[in-house]
């Protein structure tokens, strides 16, 4: 596998990990310099790379261990309520939603944008995990490793990401005018 | 575990499960409750059925159009940073 072969496999790419960088690190400027910072740490991982494995799952898992050994932890802290609790809220506030029938922004086509917004506009512990379990597909307990957090605090940190990811996108549906205004409850 | 085994769920708990639910972090029997549950309500169901469509959204990982501009800039940049780091490594 040559420099060359890097190039025509890694750079198409480049869209759908920018995209990637701008939810995790939720703004641009950062987004941008953590692109280039993946590419650069591919280029001299390339030589371990494996002929025929997933070039996309291999450049997204360097992109965000390039994220969290640059990352330096927040020192915000959340209130934090039981994982119980944030999903019964969740599910409490998604079900007004869809009785007021607020859930139809999810069929709005520029659905996408508004969503990264909202996730990018999320406090970086609850973002962290949506892009961990929700984008990633990692399991609670492997995000809890990557966070070093116990398993409870992913699920809190997660549900809470979720109901304020739902609020934010009830409120752009309002403002776009896909759904009645008030609809929020 | 036998179907006398298995505890019948209202709402209430079945909202507590649901986003443990969609993970596929419940542990068998609460999932069978939870679909005995989802079965007999079309309150959770459609609940279900709509948190399910967000998280697919969620994990949708397209790229917006609008977001083409700016990475091709991004490309000749980038391709630059590599020609660099491959001339100082020779």
């Amino acid at each position: 596998m040559t420099d060359g072969d890097f190039e025509a496999l890694a750079l198409p790419l480049l869209p759908r990990l920018l995209r990637y960088a701008q939810r995790l690190t939720g703004n641009e400027a950062d987004a941008e310099d953590l692109v280039q910072s993946t590419y650069l740490n591919a280029l001299k991982g390339w030589h371990s790379f494996v002929p025929g494995a997933d070039v996309g799952r291999w450049l997204f898992t360097i992109c965000r261990h390039t994220f969290f050994r640059a990352r330096r932890h927040s020192a915000d802290t959340i209130a934090l309520e039981t994982p119980e609790l944030e999903s019964l809220a969740g599910a409490d506030q998604a079900s007004a939603f869809i009785a007021a029938g607020a859930d139809r922004w999810q069929d709005a086509p520029d659905v996408s944008e508004a969503l990264d917004a909202a996730i990018r506009s999320l406090p970086e512990t609850l973002r962290v995990l949506v892009m961990l379990v929700d984008v990633e597909g990692l399991s609670y307990e492997e995000a809890a490793q990557q966070e070093a957090v116990p398993i409870g605090t992913v699920r809190s940190r997660l549900y809470r990401a979720r109901r304020l990811l739902q609020e934010r996108l009830v409120r752009y549906a309002e403002d776009a005018g896909i759904i009645p205004g008030g609809t929020h409850v | 575990m036998s179907d006398t085994d298995l505890v019948a769920i209202d709402c209430t708990e079945a909202g507590r499960r649901l986003w443990a639910y969609l993970d596929g972090e419940l542990a068998a029997p609460s999932v069978t409750e939870m679909e005995a549950h989802l079965t007999s309500c079309a309150k959770c169901l459609r609940l279900n059925q709509s948190q399910r469509q967000f998280l697919g959204l969620l994990h949708d990982d397209r790229t917006p159009t609008g977001l083409e501009a700016q990475a091709a800039a991004l490309r000749e940049k980038v391709r630059q940073r590599l020609a660099e780091e491959r001339a100082r490594s020779r």
